[in-house]
């Protein structure tokens, strides 16, 4: 990422706080508090690990005065028009900082629960405790987990970075002991409506969702919500729970679980591919002790809506009879489109899902009509995901239309690493969720300061097309994910038409109309700003695709592989 | 595990919230009831501090 260089007429004060922690929320809320205060140009309050170092040195704060710091350590930057503003300031944050103690910030956490607890005294006392949501960090999750096994308390473990073999264990003694445990690295559930972690308001309704990724719960409960069919229960277990160190543990306790509830037509699993073992099973329970219609989204997988008795594998009569039940997706867009097509098929009725699909003529158009504006030297294009899901299901489009070169920091093929997460390479799809982004900072679906540096990096890139983008709202995300950075793409757009160049930004909004942000200001504000947003992240991709390939790509075959077409846009 | 979890799905929910107050705020939005607990990490020990500390124990 470049740097950014203060002007002259500013003045800047780095501390550091030895040993001195608070959460990254806190420390973000503070960091916005403080910003919005007369004559303060820049302030980030962060903990001293290396990215929030090279964050601070981006930000034009001085390399001597950071380096030191530990990530025990908090760092104090302050950039102001004087130094009597800074001055001034910086007891302002000192007080606040000892009032936020452990306990409740007072003159500015407004909206932080009036009251915390001990743990121990809250076990002790309140009995009616269901569910615990965990975000520590992983190295502490064990010990809490187990102590909460013990008292009989389900969990949401939203961790990331917590050992496998911790995982195991926690996992292995919660089924002993009939505790659920959804996670570590669960984003988002939904229990009976309510959204938990990242999630959506969507309406409750025929579906069950269990996934091993976050946003791809969110982008099917959402995609199905503007179809109008509702989701009940979405269980997130984990992105390791599918492989054969854990053995899909949880996986199956969800749907034992899931199949014994009433109210529920269609059960979608939604993951990467698993393990060869845990797809059997899976595939195994459905076939045999399944009571529903079964959607397996496994991203990245042989092919869309494929129907289990395509298989060539175990035709057996019985398997054969029971086929029906069961559909196997690749992408989360032909998940959403087959669940519809299990729900319009039981109530006989033609369902719409005209919010969510885009007939191919209509991208073909969008596509050529980005297409004219590039230049020849505009190849490649940059994806900046907030959502894993979404920068995993691109690749998988984009190395099957072969798209190439393709690096990512997050690759789906090892020989696909980006050497340096930082710094873009030909074609590049950055998931910003990754540790290396996260440590010691908020996530980039609540803070948004990394995308917004690297969406102007990028754009001063002559070679550079296409930047894809994700946003998603929600329960737990940014307050405005779209305001907080659309200053940073109007910057873009303008970087490169000063340089005499088109600067393309595809996006996807994951949300619903229900959303606390609003999804129709959202998506306003984007096609404002001259940004095409597509209504599923596979059309997001094919597009960006459709770009870089300069329209040579085959939208047939695109469709055919990752959308299924759907004869103006009923299912029936 | 099926009839505890399954009262999990039946019931109303009483959350408690280990970690980030953002997921806090969110469930009080829905109207869940939520308890945030307070935590946070052990101290952590300087180098110095922990190679003396190596070198007793």
């Amino acid at each position: 990422m470049g740097r950014s260089i203060p002007s002259v007429d500013t003045h800047q004060n780095v501390l550091v706080k030895h040993n001195y922690y608070r959460d990254s929320l806190e420390l973000l809320r503070l960091s916005d508090e403080i910003k919005r205060y007369p004559g303060i140009m820049e302030a980030s309050l962060v903990m001293g690990t290396k990215t929030n170092k090279d964050i601070l040195i981006k930000l034009g704060f001085p390399i001597n005065q950071i380096a030191k710091a530990e990530s025990s350590d908090m760092i104090i930057a302050l950039r102001a028009k004087d130094d009597g503003l800074l001055l001034a300031t910086v007891p302002k944050i000192e007080a606040i900082l000892r009032g936020t103690g452990g306990e409740r910030t007072i003159e500015l956490d407004h909206s932080s629960p009036n009251e915390r607890y001990d743990l121990e005294s809250v076990l002790g006392s309140v009995k009616d405790i269901n569910i615990a949501l965990i975000s520590v960090p992983g190295e502490y999750v064990k010990d809490l987990a187990f102590k909460l096994i013990d008292e009989g308390i389900h969990q949401q473990i939203f961790s990331d970075h917590v050992p496998m073999d911790d995982e195991l264990q926690i996992k292995r003694y919660a089924v002993k002991n009939h505790v659920l445990i959804l996670g570590p690295g669960a984003g988002t559930s939904i229990i009976n409506g309510n959204g938990i972690g990242f999630s959506n308001a969507v309406t409750a309704g025929p579906v069950a969702i269990v996934a091993a990724a976050g946003t791809g719960l969110q982008e099917v409960s959402t995609l199905l919500d503007h179809c109008g069919i509702g989701v009940r229960h979405g269980l997130g277990v984990g992105g390791n729970d599918p492989k054969a160190n854990i053995g899909g543990l949880m996986m199956s306790e969800a749907l034992k679980l899931l199949d014994d509830c009433e109210g529920i037509d269609v059960i979608n699993i939604v993951s990467k591919p698993p393990s060869a073992s845990v797809q059997q099973k899976i595939i195994n329970h459905a076939t045999k002790h399944g009571k529903k219609k079964y959607v397996m989204t496994f991203i990245g997988g042989s092919e869309p809506s494929k129907n289990i008795e395509g298989e060539k594998t175990r035709r057996s009569k019985r398997l054969t009879n029971q086929s029906k039940k069961i559909t196997i997706s690749n992408t989360l867009t032909s998940s959403v489109l087959a669940t519809a097509k299990h729900i319009a098929n039981m109530n006989s009725s033609e369902l719409s899902v005209d919010p969510i699909y885009v007939p191919i003529e209509d991208l073909k158009r969008l596509v050529m009509t980005e297409r004219k504006k590039i230049t020849n030297e505009q190849k490649y294009l940059r994806a900046l995901y907030t959502g894993g899901t979404f920068a995993y299901e691109t690749q998988v489009i984009l190395n099957g239309l072969a798209i190439g070169p393709l690096y990512s920091n997050a690759p789906l093929i090892k020989a696909q690493l980006l050497q340096d997460p930082m710094k873009s390479f030909k074609n590049s799809i950055i998931d910003l969720g990754e540790e290396e982004f996260t440590k010691g900072r908020a996530h980039p679906m609540i803070d948004p300061t990394i995308r917004k540096l690297r969406i102007v990096e990028e754009a001063s890139y002559d070679d550079v097309a296409v930047i894809v983008l994700d946003f998603v709202l929600g329960y737990g995300s940014n307050s405005d994910p779209v305001g907080s950075i659309i200053d940073e793409i109007k910057k873009a757009k303008l970087m490169a038409a000063k340089a005499k160049r088109h600067l393309s930004v595809i996006a996807h909004v994951c949300g619903t109309r229900r959303d606390p942000q609003g999804y129709d200001r959202s998506l306003t504000r984007l096609k404002n700003a001259g940004v095409p947003v597509l209504p599923t992240n596979a059309f997001a991709a094919i597009a960006a695709a459709g770009i870089i390939a300069k329209g040579h790509i085959d939208f047939q075959e695109a469709y055919s592989r990752f959308i299924g077409e759907i004869p103006g846009g009923k299912l029936t | 595990m099926t009839n505890r979890a399954r009262k999990l799905l039946d019931s109303d929910l009483t959350v408690l919230n280990i970690g980030m107050s953002i997921f806090y705020d969110a469930l009080q939005v829905q109207n869940v009831k939520v308890i945030q607990i307070d935590w946070k990490p052990g101290p952590t020990l300087d180098k110095l501090s922990e190679e003396i500390l190596s070198k007793i124990m």
